[in-house]
């Protein structure tokens, strides 16, 4: 069951002071830069993977950890609604070992020790 | 012949379970449609007349969204996912259970329908 919706969405306090700050340091990146296309000046680094992606946060750059390194993501319209950790996975993936049939091996008979 | 919504409906069958032939309709919106348009649960298709049939047609186009407008909206929904590069748009990409399922055992059918992005398995 997903959270109730009369409490508002959640974002760790610590994302949000970390947010707010960034606002107060680049005030005209915050209310026009943004909107005219121009990048985030520094980019968020947070663990709170469960912070929900407001409307306000449009063109931050967040890095997200994923347990052991932070992935870089920057926030576009799309996105608003969405965790944070939907976009940073937890996993590598695979890469499994391929038996090559190219060498060949000869054969050698355990009882003479002869191919 | 009757159709409704471009899908012909069996004439000898009883109405509101041949009209779930409709992608879009199932059990209970397509016992729904028949209570609301006053067809009874028990007459097969080829006993109604054909202003019923009218009204049925036109209270599914006013209510529901069915058909290749449903399958475009779900192959939307799933693209979305995909062009934001979340976990669930991945796991579309690559053929795997989206919704936590394990992948050590079972997992055949997503990557059965990976190809088929409109996840529609009535034509294959």
């Amino acid at each position: 069951m997903p959270r109730s919706i009369w409490k508002g969405p959640y974002v760790a306090v610590n994302l949000l002071q970390d947010v707010v700050a960034l606002a107060r340091k680049h005030p005209e990146w915050w209310n026009k830069g943004r909107f005219q296309g121009q990048k985030a000046p520094e980019v968020i680094n947070t663990y709170s993977r469960a912070s929900v992606i407001l409307p306000d946060f449009l063109s931050c750059r967040f890095g997200i950890h994923n347990g052991k390194s932070f992935v870089n993501i920057e926030v576009q319209e799309a996105m608003v609604g969405h965790r944070l950790g939907e976009f940073a996975p937890t996993k590598g993936t695979p890469q499994h070992k391929v038996k090559d049939a190219g060498t060949n091996k000869k054969k050698i008979n355990p009882k003479t020790g002869k191919s | 012949m009757v159709q409704i919504q471009r899908v012909a409906l069996f004439p000898n069958a009883t109405f509101h379970i041949a009209l779930q032939r409709v992608f879009g309709l199932g059990r209970s919106t397509s016992l729904a449609v028949a209570e609301a348009c006053g067809i009874s649960k028990d007459l097969k298709v080829k006993d109604i007349k054909d202003s019923y049939l009218q009204k049925v047609s036109s209270y599914i186009e006013n209510n529901f969204t069915t058909g290749d407008t449903l399958k475009r909206q779900i192959r939307d929904n799933v693209l979305e996912q995909v062009a934001i590069n979340t976990r669930r748009g991945v796991r579309h990409t690559l053929g795997l259970p989206v919704t936590g399922a394990q992948t050590r055992n079972n997992g055949v059918n997503a990557r059965k329908l990976r190809p088929l992005f409109q996840y529609d398995t009535s034509r294959r």
